[in-house]
């Protein structure tokens, strides 16, 4: 909490005063994290860093020249632009990885997934997990390699956090069942 | 193969490709404060305004900001709707703010509980309508006058409302209503009649026919009135209350009043009706034309048998328009309705006023309601003459 009222003051700074100095801190806080966001969708670290470096350009642009956009929450903002920036990359190769989706849904069973082994090689659940569609990957990534909260997720998506819920339940079911092959 | 989010979790501390590259991270930094240096180079100075929309957007909640929002507008609404009210207070019937005067009467009516607290409302919905009426009866103009209508419409039915709370309320406060509502339903009704009177002068016909319309509004208006004073004393006399002294002689001044009042409109009516026989007879005797003014109407005669008769009203000297016989013989018959219901009237009025005398009130409250009665119907004949005269093809009523 503490942490996410700093983040909105240097957003403010950055917001009203124009300050690239409040700015290269957000870049401190978030690099990473888009960075993995971004490589881990198009799999090349010179096109990640590129398209990181693009990103929070971009942002800085929205920034400053939308001051009426009311911009509450910087996390929101740059993974919207980093996702809008690799749904360019997507279309520009054309390429679309997604797979049909399973209906139905039920009440997350972490408990039970948990009680799964854990000694699958990295690799492996990497190209699990780009067998399922954007939508599901997102989450995956945002939830258990960024450890984002669903409320977090939800905002970044601009979903409501139940939907994001739901999307969460499938996505794990069906990396559960593409690992059970 | 097994999965588990727990891999997942470790996936950034294990796989070395999927985080940046430190130095690449430091150089990057660093062109991108280059770049973006350059984009600041106009520094201005924001607004305050601007300071706190940026300021409210990032610390407040979108919920509490939404609630925020709808709290404001619900405030700004009420406090319209109060200063509207207060204004609508002392509001005159030409401005807008006479309807909201109105309906805050009528929604205080509607919210009233017990019948006191209702009767109470529709008295002050009455007194807004009675200074409606005193408002348009005032004014020039046609749209005024259709305004005087609708005036003496909502005076109507205030009364209508008062009398049905005569019936609702505790028998002790029925005649103390029945005495407020004929207060200001005479001084209504005599504003209403002095404007009538003074319209008769007009020319144009729908202004006349208004005229028509809020002659027969007030009579009626008259005519409730006596109807409540009835009720509340025969609401009295069921229950066996005593009036006291005071009320008793109260009462009786509001019958004397109206048969004075009745009996002078009976004179009146006697009088014209003379003079319009007179014109009739002389012209049936000499067969030329002449000329007669009856009560504010001059009557230009020529023999039947050339079949017309002029009549003009005098404020208006310009203006003359052909009757013809068949319309003499009608304005002969309205005249026998007349002469008949101004004798009935004269005796009903003696015999009230006996009864008033002999304390015999509800019996004296009847009779002057009968007076009333017919002497609508008188002034509606003499009306109808008086326009018949002036206007060819205009049938006279002669129905009671």
């Amino acid at each position: 909490m503490k942490d996410l009222l700093q983040e909105k003051k240097i957003l403010y700074r950055v917001v009203v005063q124009k300050n690239p100095e409040a700015y290269a801190e957000l870049y401190d806080r978030y690099v990473e994290k888009i960075y993995r966001f971004v490589y881990y969708k198009v799999r090349s670290k010179e096109e990640a860093e590129d398209l990181v470096s693009d990103i929070f350009l971009k942002c800085w642009n929205y920034l400053i020249s939308q001051p009426k956009a009311g911009i509450s929450s910087f996390s929101g903002l740059i993974y919207k632009i980093a996702r809008n920036a690799i749904v360019d990359v997507y279309r520009n190769k054309a390429r679309n990885q997604e797979y049909p989706l399973e209906m139905g849904f039920d009440i997350p069973d972490t408990s039970a997934i948990e009680k799964l082994e854990t000694h699958l090689e990295i690799e492996q659940v990497l190209k699990l997990i780009q067998k399922l569609k954007h939508e599901y990957q997102e989450v995956i990534l945002l939830k258990y390699v960024e450890e984002l909260s669903i409320g977090e997720i939800a905002r970044i998506l601009e979903k409501s956090q139940t939907s994001v819920r739901v999307i969460l339940h499938r996505a794990t079911k069906k990396l559960k069942e593409l690992a059970n092959k | 193969m097994v999965f588990s989010p727990e891999q997942l979790k470790d996936l950034k501390k294990r796989e070395s490709q999927l985080n940046p590259d430190s130095v690449w991270v430091k150089k990057n930094r660093e062109y991108l404060l280059s770049q973006i240096r350059n984009t600041t180079t106009e520094e201005t100075k924001p607004f305050l305004q601007y300071d706190v929309f940026q300021w409210v957007h990032m610390f407040v909640p979108k919920m509490v900001r939404s609630v925020a929002v709808k709290a404001l507008v619900f405030i700004l609404v009420l406090s319209t709707t109060l200063g509207g009210w207060a204004a609508s207070a002392s509001a005159s019937p030409d401005s807008p703010l006479w309807q909201v005067k109105r309906a805050t009467q009528k929604l205080d009516e509607a919210t009233s509980m017990n019948p006191e607290s209702k009767a109470d409302a529709r008295k002050r919905i009455l007194a807004t309508s009675a200074d409606e009426v005193k408002h348009f009866a005032q004014k020039k103009g046609k749209d005024s006058v259709q305004k005087l209508v609708k005036a003496s419409d909502h005076l109507k039915t205030s009364v209508e409302s008062v009398q049905k709370s005569i019936e609702e309320v505790k028998t002790e406060n029925a005649v103390n209503l029945a005495l407020d509502l004929s207060k200001v339903t005479t001084e209504a009704s005599k504003t209403l009649k002095d404007a009538i009177g003074e319209l008769h002068s007009e020319t144009d016909q729908e202004v006349i026919d208004a005229a028509k319309e809020v002659l027969i509004t007030t009579k009626e208006v008259d005519g409730k009135t006596l109807d409540a004073m009835v009720s509340a004393v025969k609401k009295q006399d069921k229950e066996g209350l005593e009036m006291t002294e005071e009320k008793e002689t109260e009462v009786k001044n509001v019958i004397k009043e109206k048969i004075a009042e009745l009996s002078a409109v009976n004179v009146e009516a006697g009088v014209v009706t003379q003079q319009v026989k007179n014109a009739v007879t002389e012209n049936q005797a000499n067969n030329v034309t002449s000329t007669i003014t009856v009560e504010g109407i001059s009557v230009t005669t020529t023999p039947i048998g050339s079949s017309t008769i002029s009549g003009t009203i005098t404020s208006t000297p310009q203006i003359a328009e052909n009757v013809n016989a068949e319309q003499v013989i009608q304005i002969e018959q309205a005249i026998q309705v007349v002469d008949q219901n101004t004798k009935e009237i004269t005796e009903t009025g003696v015999k009230a006023e006996a009864l008033v005398e002999s304390n015999q009130i509800l019996e004296a409250l009847v009779a002057t309601k009968e007076m009333t009665e017919k002497s609508a119907v008188t002034e509606a004949v003499i009306v109808e003459i008086k326009q018949s005269m002036s206007t060819p093809a205009v049938s006279i009523g002669t129905t009671q």
